[in-house]
């Protein structure tokens, strides 16, 4: 019930554990110490029913010091007592504990799973209340000890037997060995492979499993296996699974290879981890990468790189831009399942170093290749092996280009006001007397504003049809769209004052403007006076009166009216990609754009124009003389209307442009056809 | 239906697949799987601590056995190898002293040859020289206690299912009396030591493990718990009013004493909620093909009898529900 409780969480009922304490209470001898089997008497002799009842004691929870209800003396005490004075005795299974392995595991278990009102104390030394009789170190007593008992009764064959009253329990007796000697094993230590190592410095690592004892690690090391070096130690707890835990060395010596090992210590001894080796780093390695970098348009961009290894160290970073530079491209060369060469089918652009060159695919494996590069292009790929059992023609496949970006010879590349030819894969090769080495790529993405892939197309609508103007964009959703209103032909409007007795009574319009979707705003200007204001009325896009709502005082020189020309209108509600009007008017007739924006940014599309026209009206046809027809019909002033022809009505019907002709400044429309070379013709017009 | 030439036809072609199968499961089953006994199953690459001049064993398993099975052991110090045919296939051994100085590791090699066919396995044991201590020879001691304890597992099978106890004597001695509750102390030995019932199948003790762990559970019956009467009171441990518990079915064999130790056991394997397949248990109230072992659950504050009662109900179905209730645990 013991490790139920302890380790699984399960409660053992207080009625259990107080009754158990009555039963405690009945059947030790308080004389001798000892517990008896089914009364004080012990029956087989104290060595089994003792350690049984220190076990029950340690469940109970009452341990050294303790005084059980009734009792005068601590029955732990009085037990521990009785077994420590007698733990050396020699003897049969009747006499001796150490002879009798079932109270010896019982024994032992009471031992390490004591506990007292303070909770689990393992008991190490083997207290006696006799005057004159010293403490055992109970299990590690290198003569007297349980481990040294244990040891030396193992037979040659790997089992214990013997140490009972039925001398064939082998596998018992075992078993019970073996855990009795689990219980104080030395820390399980592992080394495991350095990290972090540079030109001077590495970190150690190592695990250490305390099994159950208060454990420390430290690290031995030195340039052999001899080590000589210690690193301070660290605490491992006293858990019973494996705990990682390292140390870092500095100022090593560059270009040696030191040996290192973990070792574990607890109360039951030493041990060593395996032997492990690192190596210094001479050429440059890298530690930190660049990393990927995602900004937004004209900020400010740094890539990093870390390097360790000797120094000086000289840094070349790189750019491959793939917005402005092309790859190469060529064509494998096969023949009897071998690659024998490759044609550069495209030299691509902006080449500054050789690419590598892949043979990928086509079934077999092994071919190879190198490029050759001049003026920036790929010139040649030489074959260096043909490989074998190629079935099919592998793809060539050639880097793409990449750009030395002079003067950044740092490890951190700045990029200061990026745009889009910004956008692309940046690396950095890192040198030093012993070597070099190439970062990875870290790529820069752009957060940019939306771009108009299609703008909104003009539109014609006849007059009560609906109309319809699209736009799409790219770029990072999600996407927010105005429409916009504005009119085609725009001009400010002009007023002048009245002003009588410094009062500015009135203001004449002298011109209305054009394209007044909206109210302007008026503001009175200028002269010697003060405090006067009015506001405009707006009437088919023109500004048709200004009233004063203050005349103001002290005008003796007139002021200057000033009316803002006319601006664009934001359509409420229109909010989506496409704009849609229904049954659209004269006041529909204007030019309209939208501005559609994303977290990044905005951009405006370009106008589109609503023509609204009137249809043909009155569309009649008279002849002129022999062979000429006159058609007229009236529209709207300068709009353009499409006359077509056709000679027959029965589907399909086929519809032949004949002009495009735009009615007068008083709507009316006329032609007159010359064409009358058919029996029979007929005519349609339209917006 | 079918005359008799078609049927001899389709015979005919069976066979000849048959034939076809059988010499390609041949050539197939040739390749032992060779297993050797880590000394730490957690880091099955640490090596098995000696110190020079001891005599040691070297353990190894095979899957295969019998007289074209050769097994040799490369001691790795130069020393003459020793091999025989196998016999047992859950012993492969051999005993060597190493000598040499503290820190000098010894890779030992297990071989394993089809001497018919000349296919093969070999696995590495590590062996290092350390200081002589009592530590040290403690875990010598252990290692080669267990490996006693694998070695003398009387193994079988029986309804389909593997089991193993300790009731045979195979290599030196065996459990007398309370022969359930020494195959409960000798699992426990094993997960002591780390090698656990859902361990690493490279570890060889891993399946004698198993196999006694599906031992102890189909060797529990049920039991009636009555009201406990004491002069301080009385006491109903019956959680799920049926009226049963659950005890090692040995008769005359003290129950209690022997249920200590399946507790043990069952709790060492730190797999609570674990559910032990095994055969036919022996007299459960309702027997069925399986058992389980989730009398204990780990819960803030579980009633103990409630659990323990629960786990007596009269059918598998009854009693994993009724003790996935008394643990607050969701039904399956």
């Amino acid at each position: 019930m013991i490790p139920a409780e302890r380790q699984w969480n399960c409660l053992v009922p207080a009625e259990v554990k107080n009754w158990n304490i009555v039963w405690l209470n009945y059947s030790q001898d308080p004389n001798t110490g000892y517990f008896g089997y089914i009364d004080k008497n012990p029956v087989w002799g104290p060595y089994a029913t003792t350690p049984a009842g220190l076990l029950q004691l340690a469940m109970d929870g009452k341990g050294r010091g303790t005084v059980l209800p009734g009792q005068s003396q601590s029955s732990w005490d009085l037990a521990e007592t009785f077994l420590c004075n007698n733990f050396n005795n020699t003897g049969g299974a009747g006499n001796s504990i150490k002879s009798y392995y079932e109270g010896l595991y019982t024994f032992t278990k009471a031992m390490l799973l004591h506990a007292n009102d303070s909770g689990p104390m393992p008991i190490v030394w083997l207290q006696s209340q006799t005057p004159g009789v010293n403490a055992i170190d109970w299990y590690g007593d290198p003569v007297n000890g349980v481990a040294r008992r244990l040891v030396n009764d193992q037979s040659p064959d790997g089992y214990w037997y013997g140490h009972n009253y039925y001398s064939l329990q082998f596998p018992l007796e075992t078993a019970m060995a073996i855990m009795m000697l689990r219980h104080t094993s030395t820390p399980d230590t592992v080394t495991t492979a350095a990290t972090e190592v540079a030109y001077n410095s590495a970190r150690l690592n190592g695990t250490v499993n305390p099994n159950g004892q208060a454990a420390i690690l430290w690290f031995e090391w030195g340039s052999t296996t001899n080590y000589g070096n210690a690193t301070p130690s660290t605490n491992a707890g006293s858990g019973t699974v494996p705990v990682p835990l390292s140390q870092w060395l500095t100022n090593l010596t560059p270009s040696v290879t030191y040996h290192y090992r973990a070792v574990g210590s607890n109360s039951a001894g030493l041990e060593w981890g395996q032997d492990t080796t690192f190596n210094l780093y001479l050429a440059p390695s890298i530690i930190n990468q660049p990393q990927n970098q995602q900004t937004v348009l004209s900020s400010n961009v740094s890539f990093n790189v870390l390097v360790t290894g000797q120094p000086p160290f000289s840094y070349q970073w790189y750019f491959s831009n793939t917005n402005f530079q092309t790859g190469a491209g060529a064509c494998a060369q096969m023949l009897a399942g071998f690659i024998y060469g490759a044609v550069v089918t495209n030299g691509g652009s902006g080449y500054t170093l050789v690419p590598q060159v892949r043979i990928v695919g086509g079934g077999g494996s092994g071919a190879g290749g190198y490029a050759a590069v001049s003026n920036g292009m790929v010139a040649a790929i030489t074959m260096t092996n043909a490989g074998s059992g190629y079935t099919s023609l592998p793809a060539v496949q050639i880097d793409p280009p990449n750009g030395l970006l002079a003067g950044q010879t740092n490890d951190t590349l700045n990029l200061t006001a990026v745009t889009r030819n910004d956008i692309g894969n940046y690396f950095v090769v890192v040198s030093n007397a012993y070597g070099s080495v190439t970062s990875s790529m870290a790529a820069l993405t752009l957060l940019l504003p939306p771009v108009i892939v299609q703008p909104p197309q003009n539109a014609n609508s006849p007059m009560g049809g609906n109309a319809q103007f699209e736009v799409s964009v790219s770029g990072p959703a999600p996407y927010h769209y105005q429409w916009w209103m504005v009119s085609g032909v725009q001009s400010n409007a002009i007023a002048v004052p009245v002003v009588i007795n410094g009062f500015v009574l009135e203001a004449n319009i002298t011109s209305g403007g054009a394209g007044y979707l909206a109210v302007p705003n008026v503001r009175i200007v200028g002269g010697s006076g003060s405090g006067a204001g009015g506001y405009a009325t707006v009437s088919n896009r023109m500004v048709s009166a200004i009233t004063m709502t203050n005349a103001g005082s002290g005008y003796t020189t007139p002021p200057i009216i000033q009316v803002d020309p006319p601006t664009a209108i934001s359509l409420p509600g229109q909010t989506n990609a496409t704009l849609t009007l229904l049954a659209v008017t004269n006041g529909n007739a204007a030019n309209y754009f939208v501005v559609v924006a994303n977290d990044y940014g905005s951009v405006t599309s370009a106008v589109a124009t609503l023509a609204v026209f009137l249809p043909p009206r009155g569309f009649t046809c008279f002849k002129v003389q022999k062979n000429q027809l006159t058609l007229q019909f009236t529209g709207t002033p300068n709009y353009p209307y499409l006359l077509q022809s056709t000679t027959n009505l029965a589907p399909p019907i086929n519809w032949q442009p004949v002009l495009t002709n735009p009615a007068d400044l008083n709507g009316n429309w006329q032609f007159t056809d010359t064409n009358l070379n058919t029996r029979q013709k007929f005519y349609r017009a339209g917006g | 239906m079918k005359n008799s030439n078609e049927i001899g036809k389709i015979t005919a072609r069976l066979l000849g697949i048959a034939a076809t199968i059988g010499l390609v499961a041949t050539a197939a089953a040739a390749t032992p799987v060779v297993k050797i006994v880590p000394w730490d199953p957690a880091n099955p690459n640490k090596p098995h601590d000696t110190y020079s001049g001891k005599l040691i064993t070297l353990k190894g398993t095979s899957d295969q056995s019998g007289g074209s099975w050769q097994w040799i052991w490369d001691f790795g110090d130069g020393s003459s190898t020793a091999s025989y045919t196998v016999t047992d296939k859950y012993v492969i051994q051999a005993t060597h002293s190493y000598s040499g100085a503290v820190g000098t590791v010894y890779q030992a090699r297990l071989t394993v040859t089809n001497t018919a066919t000349g296919e093969s396995a070999d696995k590495v044991s590590c062996v290092r020289i350390q200081p002589d201590t009592l530590n040290l020879e403690a875990n010598i001691a252990m290692d080669e206690g267990l490996w006693y304890l694998h070695k003398s597992e009387y193994r079988y099978t029986s309804g389909g299912m593997t089991y193993g106890d300790w009731t045979q004597s195979l290599y030196g001695g065996y459990a007398a009396y309370s022969i359930y509750a020494v195959s409960a102390i000798n699992l426990n030995a094993f997960e002591a030591n780390g090698h656990l019932e859902t361990g690493s199948s490279d570890d060889p003790y891993v399946e004698t493990v198993q196999r006694a762990m599906r031992s102890l559970f189909s060797w529990l019956t049920t039991i009636s718990v009555p009201l406990q009467n004491n002069p301080m009171g009385t006491f109903n441990p019956d959680g799920n009013g049926n009226g049963l518990g659950i005890q090692v079915n040995q008769p005359g064999q003290e129950p209690y004493f022997q249920g200590g130790m399946f507790m043990d056991a069952i709790i060492a394997s730190g797999t609570p909620n674990t559910v032990t397949v095994t055969g036919a248990t022996m007299s459960l109230a309702a027997p069925t093909r399986t058992s389980f072992r989730t009398w204990w659950m780990p819960m803030p504050t579980p009633n103990m009898t409630a659990v323990r009662r629960a786990a007596a109900g009269p059918t598998m179905q009854t009693k994993r529900r009724a003790i996935q209730q008394a643990c607050g645990l969701p039904r399956d």
